[in-house]
């Protein structure tokens, strides 16, 4: 059955056709990773060649606008080929539009160029806060200074997954309604899905399905991300998260599926940041530091990314379900050309940058 | 030896840049060898070398020569090499140098002796023994002169150069190969050739090496008395020789010959699939060609296959040579490296099985006199060094302890192994070893490094290191672990290791290994800066040994990882680069049954997508390891963790023993009730 799928899939790829939701969900099921690899490099390819991207950003969150003062120039953690800054608010600086009005004020005063990273739930939160539209509510966001809205908060389309593992999480009805606004006022948005150490095919085909319909509407995502989800509350560490064969088998499937989102990304924090080269092979053509910033948070995970600039990359507790990511633009970029892709650089909009600043930190 | 005679002939030397800088030459200086060599080794151009076959072999593909006179048998091992138009040492006929003997007729032969010192040989008689419904029998190794001796009964010997012309005569049957050659194929045998490093040659290069091969043609009769003096050999027997046995021009049908050989060695499966093909010689200008007045019939080059094709015919079961690897490496892309390892993984080891054991690293004592550059582990035994006092051995009680946590795990084998500590002598070892395996008669050893054996041989001779070996053996070792190959480049070798021993010496003890018919595991230790060539060198090494005597179950690789104090830097970090060179590793040990991927220092993500890339075996469970945590690795998974990992990858995970077997828990039972407890002292080690 699966070589005749992937014949199938072959040729619907080689003549730049669609796979349909059956495809993709029989897809999910085949063992031969290298075969799906292989369609997987079709679209990646005739996409992106040999280039593989990274946004070369420091992500960070801040809580209140008191952390911001700590970011001068100067601070360490813009080393390491650092271009911008990526922030996303959490607590009282994400509960409301004013207070994010006020973080893109304070942004505006940091020595490298800042970016709100905004998730549809927080703009749906400020929306509702203000009481005013979405539209208005991106509109004003747009106007106080550069903006993102990421794939957070996506997880799953299906219900009873997001009544069971996303309860706090907008629903995706909701969530699909934010990016169309986003979109339709001119923003570039991220997508994202959530997979897990139980693999659903249908449930994965089915979310997949919802982007790609809107993104057939709106054209205006520009990135899509698997996100592997943790699950701590399991006895066993390693039934916590999903392993690398999933997640390569995730990216390479969302590629051909997804075929008008121009960027797929992985997330070095969410797969361990040597499996996140790998996957370049695998269908993804971006490696995006931004991504599950909670896990770059502490003093203690930014240590890691100190030490990521060295050679040898941090080490991962592997005993546990944490992986902790921490690696900084200077190192993704060596790290692409050790695993044989072109490194483009980008900023927090998607523009290409040049590597001259990230090259010279890497020296 | 010969003297002097340059013979320039009508025709001026052509000149080459004076800036270059010299070529480095090597060529043996075998009877047969010295019309080619015998001018080249005087002109200045020159920086000229005789050396023995697999040194020249070895300087060629560690790039320490730029031009060899090699054997056909590295030329394809090694690949990517051009050949130089012209000279060629063949045989269009009977030859006399290389024999098959026996006293029986051929179909009566039940095993034959060869002398792997000639590779090219070695392969040619598989290639006659094949064609005679013979290539099913025996190829027992032994040192050529001992050859003789042993021919009885159903035995047959491959006797080659020196020992051939002397002793073949006294056999009723002999086989001469060249001339079964002639009569299989109906062309001429070459059996070496001058190869360059590709790049190096030039129109004029090859014109120079060609007219010092017909100057030196000019000296034949010179050379025949002059070895006939030294070798005390006839005259008329040396003379017949090189006047009439050896073809010393490559012509087309010596070219036509030396494919056959080719395409028959890598058909089955003896030689990587080289690919040497020849030209029509440049159209000559003015009555003289690109070669002026030495116009060689073929001009020969060798170009690599396309690395789509070097897969291709990697998937179907051919060798790949050192430098097709090499180009895997450097152009492939990864995951179709991968699908080939895999092919071939599921080809050697069907059925989708993945193997891993429950084993400890008891590491008896950090105390070490070799002072490796990448070694965090170790203590110097020098007092007057830092960390000198945090050296230990471990008591008997703290051994006792954990053999007796490994057990209470259903531990089947320990990996003890330490540094190479000076006070300790031979019976601390064979004792260790004796306890161990009266105390615990399920728990296999499998021990100790190539350095920690040699630590115990004051003069490093092979008699001596087979006697500590076989101690070891005696006293209970299973399997021999043979770490510290690290790269088996002695540039490599003496930037990160000096004490350490050299790549000759290591192997050495792996032949004796293997000779014993002991089993052990290989590895390779990369990303210390060494190049891309040190890396397949490396391999290569390893496989030429493994064709020779068979010493090894297993191949691991796995790069440096500098830690804290550690004096040499890292490279080749990234988890993309090591699954490359494991499934490299699959793809060119067609001879080592399994590759295990090494979880331990590149985490169980990178672990599990190994198993994709050729490894059938996922290590060991750890309970404890101390020589890789000392660089800051810190990855531990248990029985459970490491079945989930191989079956969320599609394999089926099974429980081995130390040779590789499905473990069985009734023989388990059965061995650990054979358990005899020594009574210990306090502090005895
Ligand atoms: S690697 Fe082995 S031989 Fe080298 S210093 Fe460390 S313990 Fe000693």
């Amino acid at each position: 059955m699966s070589s005749k799928l992937i014949s199938r899939v072959r040729s619907l790829l080689e003549r730049e056709e669609r796979i349909g939701v059956d495809d993709c969900c029989e897809l999910f099921q085949v063992k031969d990773l290298a075969a799906v690899a292989a369609l997987a490099r079709i679209p990646r390819e005739r996409r992106h060649g040999r280039n593989a991207h990274y946004r070369a950003l420091l992500p960070i969150r801040v809580a209140t606008l008191d952390e911001l003062q700590l970011l001068r120039a100067g601070d360490q953690r813009l080393q390491g080929g650092v271009t911008g800054v990526a922030v996303r608010p959490v607590g009282p600086l994400a509960a409301g539009l004013d207070p994010l009005l006020s973080l893109q004020s304070a942004l505006r005063l940091l020595p490298v160029p800042a970016t709100l990273f905004l998730s549809a739930g927080i703009v749906a939160h400020a929306a509702d806060g203000a009481g005013v539209s979405i539209q208005e509510t991106l509109q004003a966001l747009m106007n106080g200074g550069d903006l993102f809205i990421n794939g957070d908060g996506a997880e799953l389309s299906d219900p009873t997954f997001r009544a069971a593992h996303s309860a706090g999480a907008i629903p995706f009805q909701q969530w699909i309604a934010v990016h169309r606004a986003a979109h339709i006022a001119g923003l570039k948005t991220g997508a994202s899905m959530l997979y897990t150490v139980k693999d659903r095919p249908a449930e994965y085909a089915a979310h997949l399905q919802a982007i790609r319909e809107l993104q057939d509407e709106t054209h205006g995502f520009v990135q899509f991300v698997p996100m592997g989800i943790q699950n701590n509350n399991v006895a066993e560490w390693y039934l916590a998260a999903p392993t690398a064969a999933q997640s390569l088998r995730v990216a390479a499937i969302a590629r051909m599926f997804l075929d008008t989102i121009p960027h797929l990304a992985v997330a070095p924090s969410l797969i361990t940041s040597e499996e996140a080269f790998v996957a370049l092979s695998y269908g993804a053509n971006m490696i995006d530091p931004t991504i599950a910033v909670d896990d770059l948070l502490s003093d203690e995970a930014f240590g890691d990314a100190a030490a990521a600039a060295q050679p040898s990359l941090p080490v991962f507790a592997a005993s546990t379900a944490q992986q902790r990511g921490g690696i900084l633009p200077a190192l993704i970029h060596s790290r692409i050309v050790e695993s044989r892709w072109i490194p483009i650089p980008m900023d927090a909009a998607f523009r290409e940058i040049s590597p001259a600043t990230i090259l010279a930190e890497q020296q | 030896m010969i003297s002097a005679m340059p013979q320039n002939g009508d025709y001026p030397m052509p000149t080459i840049a004076p800036s270059r800088k010299k070529l480095r030459v090597v060529a043996a200086d075998f009877l047969n060898s010295l019309p080619l060599t015998v001018e080249m080794a005087e002109d200045e151009l020159f920086n000229f070398e005789y050396v023995i076959p697999s040194e020249g072999a070895r300087r060629m593909a560690e790039h320490e020569a730029d031009i060899a006179l090699l054997p056909v048998a590295a030329v394809a091992e090694i690949g990517g090499l051009e050949i130089v138009p012209g000279p060629c040492i063949g045989a269009n006929g009977r030859v006399e140098s290389v024999v098959i003997v026996s006293q029986v007729p051929l179909d009566s032969v039940q095993r034959l002796f060869i002398d792997n010192a000639s590779r090219t040989s070695v392969v040619l008689a598989k290639i006659f023994m094949d064609s005679v419904g013979k290539g099913d029998i025996p190829f027992i190794r032994m040192p050529g002169p001992e050859i003789p001796a042993n021919v009885r009964g159903g035995d047959a010997g491959l006797l080659i150069a020196d020992v051939a012309f002397r002793e073949s005569k006294q056999f009723k049957y002999r086989h001469d190969l060249a001339d079964a050659w002639k009569r299989l194929t109906g062309e001429p045998f070459v059996f070496a050739v001058w190869a360059a490093q590709p790049g190096v040659l030039t129109p004029e290069l090859v014109e120079r090496i060609n007219r010092r091969f017909w100057d030196g043609i000019a000296r034949k009769h010179q050379i025949i008395e002059e070895w006939a003096a030294q070798q005390n050999m006839p005259l008329a027997q040396v003379a017949d020789y090189l006047d009439e046995r050896i073809q010393f021009n490559l012509n087309k049908s010596a070219w036509y010959g030396m494919q056959e050989f080719f395409r028959l060695a890598s058909n089955m499966r003896l030689l990587p699939d080289a690919r040497v093909e020849f030209a029509t010689p440049h159209a000559p200008q003015n009555g003289i060609n690109t070669f002026g007045k030495f116009v060689p019939e073929v001009v020969p080059y060798n170009r690599s296959y396309g690395v789509d094709r070097i897969l291709a015919r990697a998937d179907a079961g051919r060798r790949i040579s050192l430098h097709d690897a090499e180009r895997l490496y450097l152009e492939a892309e990864l995951t179709d490296i991968g699908e080939v390892a895999n092919n071939i993984r599921q080809k050697m080891n069907p059925g989708g099985g993945v193997s891993y054991i429950i084993a400890r690293n008891i590491n008896y004592t950090n105390v070490c006199n070799v002072d490796c550059g990448f070694c965090g582990f170790y203590r110097s035994d020098d007092p007057k060094r830092k960390g000198h006092h945090e050296g230990y051995v471990l008591t008997r009680q703290q051994l006792r302890e954990k053999m007796d946590e490994l057990a209470d795990g259903d531990g089947v084998q320990a990996l003890v192994q330490g540094g190479v500590n000076p006070n300790l002598p031979l019976e601390y070892y064979t004792s260790l070893l004796r306890w161990m395996k009266s105390e615990w008669p399920q728990i296999q050893q499998n021990s100790f490094s190539a350095d920690e054996v040699l630590g115990l041989c004051p003069n490093k001779t092979p008699q001596e290191i087979t006697s500590v070996l076989q101690a070891l053996r005696d006293a209970g070792l299973d399997t021999f672990a043979g770490a510290g190959a690290e790269i088996l480049v002695d540039r490599v070798r003496k930037r990160v290791s000096y004490k350490k021993s050299r790549s000759a010496v290591w192997l050495e003890v792996m032949r004796q290994v293997g000779i014993m018919g002991m089993k052990a595991s290989v590895t390779m230790l990369y990303g210390m800066g060494e190049t891309t060539r040190d890396k397949f060198a490396h391999m290569a090494k390893i496989r030429q040994l493994q064709d020779e005597v068979s010493p090894f179950m297993v191949f691991i690789t796995w790069p440096y990882q500098k830690g804290p104090g550690q004096k040499i830097k890292s490279f080749d970090q990234a988890g993309a680069t090591y699954l490359r060179v494991q499934g490299i590793a699959r793809i060119f040990f067609d001879n080592i049954q399994h590759i295990m991927c090494s979880w331990v220092t590149q985490g169980p993500d990178i672990g599990q997508t190994a198993l994709y890339y050729g490894a059938d075996d996922f290590g060991s469970v750890m309970f404890e390891e101390n020589v890789v945590s000392a660089s800051g690795t810190t990855y531990k998974m248990n029985a459970n963790s490491m079945e989930h990992c191989i079956s969320q990858a599609g394999f089926i995970p099974f429980r081995r023993k130390g040779d590789f077997s499905q473990w069985d828990p009734a023989e388990h039972e059965m061995l650990k009730s054979n358990r005899v407890i020594a009574e210990l002292t306090p502090g005895m080690i």
